[in-house]
């Protein structure tokens, strides 16, 4: 392992963190500071049940809800909540699936011709797209369950642009590419065999052309190598 | 002067997770690792809330807390090992914690640089971690260390050099 490699391979140790039960419950037992349960405790304990029956089946009729509606928010803070807690480095994934999920929303609301619940559809779709990006930019290792997310994005959002005659900006491409750009300066640095050379060039020509995804396949399959 | 409290949870914030980082590689084990942070900070918390002006660098107070934990933890430790030889089911046991913390590292490459970090010298490890993951300058750490930057710097490249003749006989 030479120099820059073993530089590299220390930098995503980075990715040792502690829990958030942890983090938060020693600060509590440090500081002296009260558990946050306030409400509950001062609640009779049937009140208390009713409430949580409540909530959860105000989750459950939540799950089906589209952009638009009312119940769409309970389901949007417990997909935030989720991606929230979970590690950082399943954050692009969850919400390559989320965006993946408001696309669907937004495919179904087009093919119904539902035009005045599109806007908000549109919106969320692009604010999930842009959350994914900005969590492309963190991302220190090219996954292959993640390019076939992006991949299902891309095509949806074609056909989805078709039937609405619009095009989607999002800022998905220019975290891609700088992602791409990335890896093409991380392997201009390594020694190549003649055969992962060549797939390199096929890189730049596919960075070239701004195709991505095709990029990232390529060079995943050169990490295989 | 601010508030103790409000400031502390805010130094708390900024630096527990690279305070978890620093033992955590040290110790290879969650559970130990929580339980030295924890301590170091609550030692920290101890001193600021009575004397918060005798603290000049809390970030270098807060390692140098968590260096000593970790330092008697392993004294603590070859102690309990010579004083347990020949019962190997006791200290044998494996922490299922520490083998989650594997799963979820599943990089080879990044797994074979993690032991041959927890393999090197405690100074070395040190300057490693600092200089590498938490990217302080080499006049930072020679603060932390109390040395001149030269000798800083002789240290980090003998570190270095070290960590590589290591992750080669991983």
């Amino acid at each position: 392992m030479n120099e820059i490699k073993l530089v590299k391979e220390l930098k995503k140790l980075n990715q040792i963190k502690p829990e958030k039960q942890f983090v938060l419950s020693a600060k509590k037992q440090i500081l002296g500071e009260k558990p946050g349960f306030g409400l509950f405790i001062s609640l009779k304990p049937v009140y208390t049940g009713v409430f949580c029956l409540f909530l959860m089946l105000a989750m459950f009729q939540a799950q089906n809800a589209l952009p638009g509606e009312s119940l769409f928010y309970l389901k949007k803070i417990a997909e935030k909540g989720y991606i929230m807690f979970s590690s950082e480095d399943k954050r692009p994934g969850l919400s390559l699936i989320l965006a993946n999920k408001r696309l669907a929303d937004l495919s179904f609301l087009a093919e119904k011709d539902q035009a005045q619940r599109l806007a908000p559809a549109i919106d969320e779709f692009k604010a999930n797209v842009n959350e994914v990006a900005r969590n492309i930019e963190k991302m220190t290792e090219i996954d292959e369950s993640i390019i076939v997310q992006i991949k299902e994005i891309e095509k949806t959002q074609k056909e989805v642009e078709r039937v609405l005659a619009t095009k989607i900006e999002t800022e998905l491409d220019n975290a891609l590419a700088g992602l791409v750009q990335r890896e093409i300066d991380y392997l201009e640095q390594r020694t190549l065999n003649e055969e992962d050379l060549e797939i390199l060039e096929q890189v730049k020509e596919l960075f070239e052309k701004q195709e991505y995804s095709e990029s990232l396949i390529k060079i995943l399959e050169l990490n295989h190598n | 002067m601010g508030n103790p409290k409000k400031l502390f949870s805010q130094i708390y914030d900024t630096y527990i997770n690279k305070i978890y980082k620093f033992v955590f590689l040290k110790v290879n084990s969650q559970e130990i690792a929580e339980d030295l942070t924890s301590e170091a900070f609550s030692r920290t918390w101890v001193v600021f809330k009575e004397k918060q002006d005798d603290i000049k660098n809390v970030r270098a107070f807060l390692y140098k807390t968590a260096n000593n934990l970790v330092i008697d933890h392993y004294r603590k430790k070859a102690k309990i090992n010579t004083m347990s030889v020949g019962n190997h089911n006791i200290l044998g046991i494996a922490d299922p914690k520490q083998d989650l913390e594997r799963n979820i590292l599943i990089d080879s490459d990044m797994e074979v640089v993690r032991h041959a970090l927890l393999n090197l010298k405690k100074d070395y490890q040190n300057i490693v971690i600092w200089h590498y993951l938490e990217d302080l300058s080499i006049t930072e750490i020679s603060e932390l260390l109390n040395r001149s930057e030269s000798a800083t710097r002789v240290l980090l490249h003998r570190a270095l050099k070290a960590l590589k003749a290591k992750v080669k006989q991983v």
